[in-house]
């Protein structure tokens, strides 16, 4: 059996506003194991960058990290103190934002900010540390890695840029790495390159990956197994191979329809009706049954548990007879 | 065939920069080189490339939010570069813009009612106030927003209800030409199916034609009917929709669409394309596209191809067309 790295249960996040107390994050639970890929997709505002953020204990004010737990190599994270924690982050997990330029110091050169992660973590001379500073910007495939060392964010692309964070969330060798849409604000052709190279070293050296995104296309090429989110909730968790196959909760089967293939139809696409609800005015029954088309007054009325078996997780009413929610 | 609504003949925009801070060598950037195209009405005309090939250059020029530094331009046969004062504001009216981001473009002190009568006041098609506000709640039920929100701001919506209000205002005034600069980009898929529903809906009922820009091929696959690939500021292919994604004939559209993930394909993505698009500053001799091309062979490092018709309304600019060599030979 393959090793576990991460195990998330029952993480739930409440943000205290003046609205009441809202459950931006919903008993999200999973496993993560030594060189697996998890991929979190949903909307814009469904709670996936919430779901690391409550992973890291990174959740902004007012909102708090209000039960389950998050064990991260069999260590509790929820709860630790916060000098603890800061030398988990960073050391046993780290992060890669979207935006590559908004977590890069515009001030200070590429080489420097990797070398000063690694000196965040570990004794080492700052020789050392700008030695391995510059095998890492090699190994992520930068060309003439002497001269980025030496260069700016801002001089250098964005592929580029994104490259220079994956090498610093690498620098300490972390257990996960979890990354936020990191390839959003690229091209196509530069996306590619930066899955590959994703891809690439998380077989070398068996990292396991929670990769969020919107693109479905992305989570099939990365994904060992997905968690897809609706308004905090997880709706539906699979195998990657097993939701394109065969997807049964209505949210993922609209998502994949409404998206333009490369040889679909001519006609109109596929459309959701509604939007996503606000989180202060939630809808009393399933969350997603005002956008269902297969919704009735059960579905109006009452929650869904979150049903399945074999490793197939849905949070609706016509798969109630796949089995009561176990604990997995 | 009916006359083009939109034709554009060689057009180019250079900005003339210095080489290095101080030196006094000066170079041009050449953003959009020798672009040429046709527009008919009812039809839309995709542009793709990756982010600093000249897309938004090339429409900026057509509409002369910068001026073009040379070519033609003919809306409805008549030279658009020549018009001055009232005559471009009049002109203007014809081609409207609807820009990427719903959040920045539209004025935040501004209610949707005078962000969608503005353009009318401006153009004064309609002088009277409330022929005005009816052509504005006619407008905003078109686009599917309730108009009973009509004195309201903007950061009062979602970000696909912005688009619309955003589209609301590029068709108030019944243009020939839309020109969507990445309209669906900023949106989440079930909001962008929804948009390019609507964007279709009207160029059926209004017979409108579009610009479409999109760094997402699977959308401009969806919506254009003819696409134009573009690479460092040059056209690279031109052909139908359909054609064109079925037989890419440059090295570079097969590349950008072997980069895009599918749904329906299982596997790792290979990268078809290393390194970066080159400074446009610093051009590669020769063929702009041979230091990335997997095919590229001594005369393309020397010549520049020209773009030629491979197949009925089908051109490509790349020496091999149709017949591309064994790569890396």
């Amino acid at each position: 059996m393959a090793e576990t790295v991460l195990e998330v249960k029952d993480l739930s996040i409440t943000f205290f506003t003046k609205q009441g107390a809202l459950p931006t994050v919903d008993g999200v639970s999973f496993t993560l194991d030594r060189g697996e890929t998890l991929g979190i997709v949903g909307e814009s505002g469904c709670g996936k960058s919430m779901t690391v953020n409550g992973i890291l204990q990174m959740v902004p004010a007012p909102g708090r990290v209000t039960g389950g737990s998050v064990k991260l190599a069999g260590e509790e994270l929820v709860g630790m103190r916060e000098k603890e924690l800061c030398k988990k982050r960073g050391q046993d997990v780290a992060i890669i934002f979207q935006e590559p330029m908004t977590s890069l110091n515009p001030l200070m050169t590429c080489g420097r900010q990797i070398s000063e992660t690694i000196q965040a973590h570990k004794k080492v001379s700052r020789r050392e540390a700008d030695q391995r500073a510059l095998e890492l910007i090699e190994l992520v495939g930068i060309p003439m890695p002497e001269k980025i060392f030496h260069s700016i964010p801002g001089q250098l692309s964005g592929g580029m840029r994104q490259r220079i964070v994956i090498a610093m969330a690498l620098c300490n060798n972390p257990g996960v790495l979890i990354c936020d849409e990191p390839t959003t604000a690229l091209d196509v052709t530069v996306q590619a390159q930066i899955l590959g190279l994703i891809n690439e070293l998380k077989e070398k050296f068996g990292t396991a990956v929670i990769f969020i995104t919107h693109d479905l296309g992305v989570i099939r090429q990365m994904a060992d197994k997905v968690l897809v989110m609706y308004v905090g909730q997880a709706v539906e968790q699979v195998d990657a191979k097993e939701l394109f196959d065969n997807p049964l909760h209505p949210y993922t089967q609209g998502l994949m329809r409404c998206i333009p293939g490369m040889d679909g139809g001519d006609g109109d696409l596929h459309v959701i009706d509604g939007s996503v609800p606000m989180l202060y005015d939630l809808p009393k029954g399933c969350l997603f049954a005002p956008r269902c088309p297969y919704a009735d007054d059960r579905c109006r009325g009452e929650r869904p548990g979150f049903y399945g078996a074999g490793g197939h997780r849905v949070r609706c009413f016509r798969c109630e007879s796949m089995g009561e929610e176990g604990s997995r | 065939m009916s006359r083009p609504v939109l034709k554009v003949e060689h057009l180019k925009k250079y900005y003339p920069i210095r080489k290095g801070a101080f030196s006094k060598e000066k170079t041009v950037v050449k953003a959009c080189d020798d672009v040429s195209f046709e527009l008919y009405t009812g039809e839309t005309l995709g542009i793709v490339g990756e982010s600093g090939c000249g897309k938004t250059t090339t429409i900026q020029s057509v509409i002369r939010l910068i001026e073009p530094t040379d070519g033609t331009i003919l809306l409805n046969g008549e030279d658009f570069r020549a018009m001055r004062g009232e005559e471009l504001k009049q002109a203007r009216q014809k081609l409207k813009l609807i820009f990427q981001d719903p959040y920045s473009s539209l004025n935040p002190r501004m209610t949707v009612k005078e962000i969608i009568s503005e353009p009318l006041e401006i153009a004064g098609v309609c002088p009277d106030r409330a022929e005005r506000d009816r052509r504005v709640l006619e407008t905003m039920e078109q686009v599917g927003l309730d108009p009973s929100y009509v004195n309201r701001y903007p950061h009062e919506f979602s970000g696909g209800q912005r688009q619309r209000i955003g589209i609301a205002r590029a068709i108030v005034l019944r243009p020939d030409v839309v020109i969507c600069d990445e309209p669906v980009s900023a949106l989440d898929v079930s909001i962008q199916a929804k948009i390019i529903n609507l964007l279709r809906q009207f160029q059926r009922e209004l017979d409108l034609a579009y610009i479409f820009i999109s760094h997402d091929l699977g959308v401009v696959r969806h919506i254009a009917h003819r696409v134009l690939v573009m690479y460092l500021g040059r056209v690279v292919e031109e052909g139908e929709s359909k054609e064109l994604f079925a037989r890419p004939l440059h090295p570079y559209t097969q590349a950008l669409l072997a980069s895009v993930p599918r749904m329906d394909a299982e596997g790792k993505p290979a990268p078809a394309l290393q390194g970066d698009v080159p400074s446009p500053a610093d051009p590669p001799s020769g063929c702009l596209f041979h230091t990335r091309c997997p095919y590229a062979q001594e005369m393309c490092a020397a010549h520049a191809p020209e773009l030629r018709e491979v197949s009925a309304g089908h051109k490509c600019a790349c020496h091999f067309a149709g017949g591309l060599p064994s790569k890396g030979e």
